[in-house]
């Protein structure tokens, strides 16, 4: 007798992004004059980059969302913390497997990633959208 | 017998589009634990996080770690909050946004002596998360 058994959530499936999302913390990443890339385990909901440091030639790092988006300026670039009203508490809410990360200019950049995960696989987006309008 | 479909769980979509019940631990003076990072313990699975970090200091040295286990301090799985305030008029990044995340618990360590922790709750119970999701990749 056959069970029915519907798999894990598509990319499509509301109701993965409804739900509050599974944790994932990394810290103590350093951005530097390579491009890195962080590889999530799962589909995120949404992805909140937090920069400590508190000077000024600490701003960064570099985001984008391919290697290829950091030579074509798909990317945006993140402030210190040593601000009032500074671009750290932003929750950006993307559905990416990856992130690629450098230095903006000629000093290394301390930083720390807090995401939410849904449980939809990383397989469910073929190359982090890469090639796509916006990404690069 | 009367139906009784018991507790929501992990998945029940509308646990986490209804508001929270308030979970709110201030003033918490992490500098006094020297033993190792504060476990907060929350009643229920979390719908939403917030960390404030209110020290105080010259040189940011009052800025904390929190991580989802005791293990991700060590494994580079945790994210840092700057404390509050230089002293001179600037204020740091000192508080995290609501951070839509379903745990059991947060763990923290550092030397600011006033932290808040601020969530808000479903009603779903926390035996449905094993262990906080220890051992995941990003937890520890």
């Amino acid at each position: 007798m056959s069970i029915y058994n519907p798999g894990p959530p598509a990319l499509g499936d509301v109701g993965a992004y409804q739900v509050s999302s599974k944790p994932y913390f990394k810290g103590g990443l350093v951005a530097d004059g390579t491009i890195r890339v962080i590889q999530f385990p799962a589909v995120t909901n949404w992805i909140h980059i937090r920069n400590a440091t508190t000077l000024l030639a600490g701003d960064g790092p570099r985001i984008s969302f391919s290697e290829n988006g950091m030579n074509t300026n798909n990317f945006f670039d993140l402030y210190s913390t040593y601000v009032e009203n500074d671009t750290n508490s932003v929750t950006l809410y993307f559905k990416v497997t990856e992130l690629y990360y450098k230095r903006p200019a000629s000093s290394n950049v301390a930083f720390d990633i807090v995401a939410g995960l849904t449980n939809i696989p990383t397989s469910s987006i073929p190359n982090n959208w890469s090639g796509s309008a916006g990404i690069g | 017998m009367p139906y009784n479909p018991g507790p929501p769980g992990l998945g029940h979509v509308g646990s986490y589009e209804v508001s929270g019940k308030p979970f709110v631990s201030g003033n918490i003076d992490l500098s006094s634990y020297t033993s190792g990072p504060i476990e907060i313990n929350f009643p229920s699975v979390t719908r939403w996080i917030i960390v404030r970090n209110r020290g105080n200091s010259t040189n940011n040295a009052k800025i904390i770690k929190v991580a989802g286990s005791a293990n991700g301090f060590t494994t580079g799985e945790y994210f840092r909050i700057s404390d509050d305030y230089n002293g001179t008029g600037a204020r740091r990044n000192s508080t995290t946004p609501r951070m839509e995340l379903k745990m059991t618990r947060i763990y923290l360590t550092g030397s600011s002596d006033k932290v808040d922790v601020i969530a808000g709750l479903t009603g779903i119970p926390t035996t449905t998360i094993r262990d906080n999701w220890s051992g995941s990749a990003g937890i520890g």
